[in-house]
């Protein structure tokens, strides 16, 4: 195993001689791949890190290393597409059947073409997109991986630490209120994108987004941004009568009721907005090379309702709409019949899941794609969500439309 | 009287000995003044040179060296226009060299090494070229942050040039600032349409002062709110059809703001001209416009603002422009910075918000700020860490004893001190004058300046509104589309002209053994830039090329062999 601080290898032997430290400048490892249950490695963990932060240049969420390493875990897992497996067992039979009728040479090649045919599968199977469940849980990674990771090789520049939650029921400021001058807060700006949580939110302005991009970012769950700054920028963006909305949230059900609330008293009441979501809608994670977070739970049908709760079929009807339909029936008609029945089924694809350079450049491209809409004049107010992104791949999210709203620098006027 | 010129002045005169010497005496212990009309005073022995475009009252030289005798560098207060001159007081043997408020003139200086004092209104007129092996590295570093030079330095390693009001006092070496705009309340106790009607009046005499008695002018039209507004303001005192207006685009299938252009040369009956500028024209045109720089100005406007010129002086002698009021009233530009602040107040303590201040500005240059650290070379890096960093330059315009309390003034004045004088006002009147054009900048006038530091911050970004106070002022005058229109600027396609047509012409120019940027830049870095590769959605690979790229080529028109170069109006024997 590798020493992320010098980079020498020190086998088993040595690292146990070594009393698990690296045998050339001493530091000690965090973790024991051969005896971790999930094989974790300093380097492993370390590489994460890499790669989820564009190799140190961008701050990041600790749910997103989580999911970050549950890819790595994942990767070491191989996935055999059943397409290419029934042909490596139809080769593999036909070439044992062939060799009994004719010639024992047929068995060999019979076998050596099913081990091609698979392991050709195999390859093919890493670049597939596919919705895989997490291997360890949060709870873990958070206690024995990430805890043990800062301890021994110090705190992570660039993780941005979880948020104080907001205390139950509350419903003013959070913090101290920060004083600012008046001409900081006499402006409204033109647009803002509401995230699911307060973390992603911390996480956008840490990378400096919405200095970047012109807009203020909230958290729905009103944890982000705290010392009162919460309710001071709500009160500036709501003097904007054209404001333009983005919801960014899961692929869940509490997310998908975000665009919904966007009208609400606790929002927008009297902003007629330009509102746009974002996603994640089921559709992502079912086509994507999405991690979700949980094994599906056993699905909770009418009659299992019925036959728990001893309910009338009318009763068990509405409980189980309660239970599974958060959403209006608007948002719910926006969704596909196999994407509604992805959600009740339990499932969950979190923001998170991506990277911070993939949110941004989503975010960015909604942004472009929002305001060339209102430009030409194509948004509708009665569409369920103007904007839903469709991932394509890595880093891209839309196709350019033909004309150039993201590829032109603006200057000062040349007067 | 806008004729650029050279002067020097030799170490030890004694007083009542210094004169105006022809151009053979230079080195004998005398003043020398070349280019330009010198003029001497006899009852007060002043002499007084330079450039100077009056505006309002013009004042004879005769007349500037008895205010000089007056006021000494409080002449600057009474002198309206847009000026560099230099004054020798033959009886004290004092040399005083003074900028207008705005800074719409340059004026640098060198002391030599015998201890000579020479100044010129534009820094190639020195006697020697560049030494491109030798620039003045926190310079150098300060303008891949910001596309200019900010401030008293210059590229060159010992050419210093005059803050916009500033008068230095030579043999002794003494900075004065004759002039700092009173802050208005911060309050909002008088209405907003207050100080609107009393900019109205005022908008309307400083663009009346620029045009000629009669006959036609010309207006570089943006169709943005400032130059339209200067437009509506000239076709309402001399009607539209002596007005011609100037509109650029980069190719049909681009955006661009004809729509709003054209809306207001429609709206004032102007004779309108518009300029396709393809990306092969701006780049046969690069040298040309860059040698007429005194320092490099990196943004892509450059050369559209010279090849207009060129087109305008076809059909007029006086060009007008809309420049000043988004530094002055505040601008879309300054929306990053508000949004830094409400941000980083949530996270961070008072005491500390002044670094992170410092640093979200330069940063909101949207240049290669962030760059830096992998840009610079290890060497050149390694030379900056005994210069003042960069924050030293703002510090005194941000922190608790700034001359400005509210936030969004102090910004403005930190943009019109350094973008406005160091970039704004040189670019377009140095690529102006190239053009043999006399160019006005109405609304950096600094009566206009003044009007607008007292106006309350919150009457400037208001509500929705940016430059709220400037609108409210000129509301009547143009159509409500441009009032209300988005916030754009200009749109230059950068990022796509280095994709495609100057993508051979920047890797060969940049990436090259031969190139000038090669002692000083990480030419990695750029190749990435090249290339496209980021992280980051919001990578602007393109301004960052157009940067170093202007940089390049402007090192090698300013080198001292290079043949193009713009010969010294006099080389010393």
């Amino acid at each position: 195993m590798k020493c992320i601080h010098c980079n020498s290898d020190s086998t088993l032997k040595m690292r146990v001689a070594n009393n698990y430290r690296c045998y050339a400048c001493l530091h000690p490892f965090a973790f024991e791949p051969t005896t971790d249950s999930f094989k974790m490695a300093d380097g492993l963990f370390h590489r994460a890190i890499q790669d989820v932060s564009a190799q140190g240049t961008l701050s990041f969420t600790d749910k997103q290393l989580y999911y970050e390493l549950n890819r790595r875990l994942l990767s070491k897992v191989p996935y055999l597409p059943p397409a290419y497996g029934w042909g490596a067992a139809a080769v593999g039979v036909g070439g044992i059947a062939a060799g009994i009728v004719f010639t024992p040479v047929l068995i060999v090649v019979g076998i050596a073409g099913a081990m091609l045919t698979a392991g050709l599968g195999i390859n093919q199977g890493k670049k597939m997109p596919r919705a895989r469940y997490a291997r360890m849980p949060f709870d873990t990674f958070l206690r024995s991986y990430l805890s043990r990771y800062e301890i021994v090789h110090g705190a992570i520049e660039k993780l941005v630490r979880p948020l104080a939650p907001r205390p139950t029921g509350a419903t003013g400021t959070m913090g101290n209120i920060a004083t600012l001058p008046p001409d900081v807060t006499a402006y409204s700006f033109d647009r803002v994108l509401i995230t699911q949580d307060a973390e992603t939110a911390a996480m956008l302005v840490a990378n400096r987004f919405h200095f970047e991009n012109n807009c203020a970012i909230l958290s729905f769950d009103r944890r982000y941004p705290q010392n009162g700054l919460f309710d001071t920028i709500l009160g500036m963006l709501r003097r904007n009568p054209q404001l333009m909305v983005f919801v960014l949230h899961d692929a869940s059900a509490p997310g998908l009721t975000l665009y919904g609330k966007m009208r609400t008293s606790e929002w927008f009441p009297d902003n007629p907005i330009y509102l746009f979501d974002l996603g994640l809608r089921p559709l992502h994670a079912m086509k994507g090379n999405f991690i979700l977070t949980q094994e599906p739970p056993m699905e909770i049908t009418k009659q299992s309702i019925e036959d728990f709760t001893k309910k009338t079929p009318t009763e068990a009807q509405s409980m189980l709409n309660s239970l599974t339909n958060p959403l209006s029936p608007e948002a719910l008609a926006a969704l596909s019949t196999e994407e509604q029945k992805w959600l009740k089924s339990g499932h969950i694809a979190e923001v998170a899941c991506l990277r911070p350079e993939r949110v941004m450049k989503a975010v960015y491209q909604g942004f472009n794609q929002a305001a060339e809409q209102v430009r030409n004049g194509q948004y509708h107010d009665d569409s369920y969500g103007g904007i839903w992104f469709v991932d394509t791949g890595p880093g891209v999210y839309y196709a350019p439309t033909g004309t150039y709203t993201g590829d032109t620098s603006s200057y000062d006027s040349f007067g | 009287m806008s004729i650029p010129f050279l002067g020097r002045l030799q170490k030890n005169i004694p007083p009542g000995e210094g004169h105006i010497a022809r151009p053979s005496e230079w080195g004998d212990g005398r003043i020398l003044l070349v280019g330009g009309t010198p003029y001497q005073d006899n009852t007060t022995g002043v002499v007084v040179a330079g450039e100077y475009v009056p505006v309002g009252k013009p004042f004879s030289f005769a007349e500037i060296a008895q205010l000089f005798h007056q006021h000494g560098t409080a002449l600057g207060n009474h002198l309206l226009g847009m000026y560099a001159l230099a004054f020798y007081e033959a009886r004290s043997g004092k040399l005083t060299l003074l900028r207008d408020r705005a800074g719409a003139r340059t004026l640098y200086y060198r002391q030599t090494a015998e201890g000579a004092v020479e100044f010129a209104s534009q820094r190639h007129r020195f006697s020697s070229g560049y030494q491109t092996d030798d620039l003045f590295l926190p310079a150098l570093r300060d303008y891949l942050a910001c596309a200019y030079v900010p401030g008293f330095q210059t590229l060159g390693n010992d050419i210093w040039e005059l803050r916009p009001a500033e008068a230095v006092v030579f043999p002794e070496n003494q900075h004065l600032t004759y002039w700092q705009p009173a802050e208005g309340p911060a309050t909002t106790d008088t209405p907003m349409a207050h100080y609107a009607q009393n900019l109205r009046p005022l908008l309307e005499t400083v663009v009346e002062e620029c045009l000629p008695p009669s006959g036609e002018f010309g207006i570089y039209l943006s169709g943005g709110v400032d130059s339209s507004l200067v437009v509506a303001i000239a076709a309402k005192l001399r009607g539209g059809k002596n007005i011609h207006t100037y509109s650029i685009h980069f190719g049909q299938d681009l955006p661009n703001e004809l729509a709003f252009s054209s809306m207001v040369a429609e709206h004032c009956g102007t004779k309108h001209h518009v300029l396709e500028l393809p990306p092969q024209w701006i780049l046969d045109n690069l040298e040309k416009t860059l040698v007429e720089l005194d320092d490099p100005i990196g943004d892509p406007l450059t050369v559209p603002n010279y090849l207009l010129g060129q087109t305008a002086k076809n059909d007029v002698g006086i060009i007008l422009n809309g420049e000043g009021g988004d530094p002055i009233f505040g601008g879309p530009k300054n929306i990053p910075m508000l949004l830094h602040e409400l941000y980083e107040s949530a996270d961070t303590r008072e005491n500390e918000l002044l670094k992170p201040r410092i640093e979200a500005y330069f940063r909101s240059y949207q240049k290669c700020y962030d760059d830096l650290s992998r840009l610079l070379t290890p060497e050149v890096q390694n030379a900056l860490v005994t210069v003042p960093p960069m924050d030293e330059l703002l510090l005194p315009y941000l922190r608790d004893t700034a001359p400005m309390q509210q936030y969004v003034n102090r910004l403005m004045q930190i943009n019109t001190i350094f973008k406005g004088a160091d970039h704004i006002l040189t670019k377009v009147n140095n690529l102006t004058s190239a053009c043999g054009l006399v160019g006005y900048s109405p609304l950096f006038d600094p009566r206009i300046v003044e009007a607008g530091f007292a106006v309350p911050s919150v009457y400037k970004l208001s509500g929705t509104q940016e430059k709220a106070v400037l609108k409210n002022a000129i509301a009547d005058l143009l159509p409500e589309a441009i009032l209300t229109r988005p916030k754009s600027g200009m749109l230059v396609p950068v990022q796509r002209w280095f994709r495609r047509e100057m993508h051979r012409y920047a890797k060969d120019l940049l990436l090259s053994r031969r190139s000038r940027i090669r002692p000083y830049l990480n030419q990695k870095v750029i190749e990435e830039w090249l290339s496209y590769r980021s992280p980051l959605p919001h990578a602007r690979q393109g301004i960052k090329l157009w940067l170093v790229l202007t940089l390049e080529v402007w090192l090698r028109v300013h080198e001292s062999h290079h043949t193009e170069s713009p010969r010294p109006l006099w080389k010393p024997r």
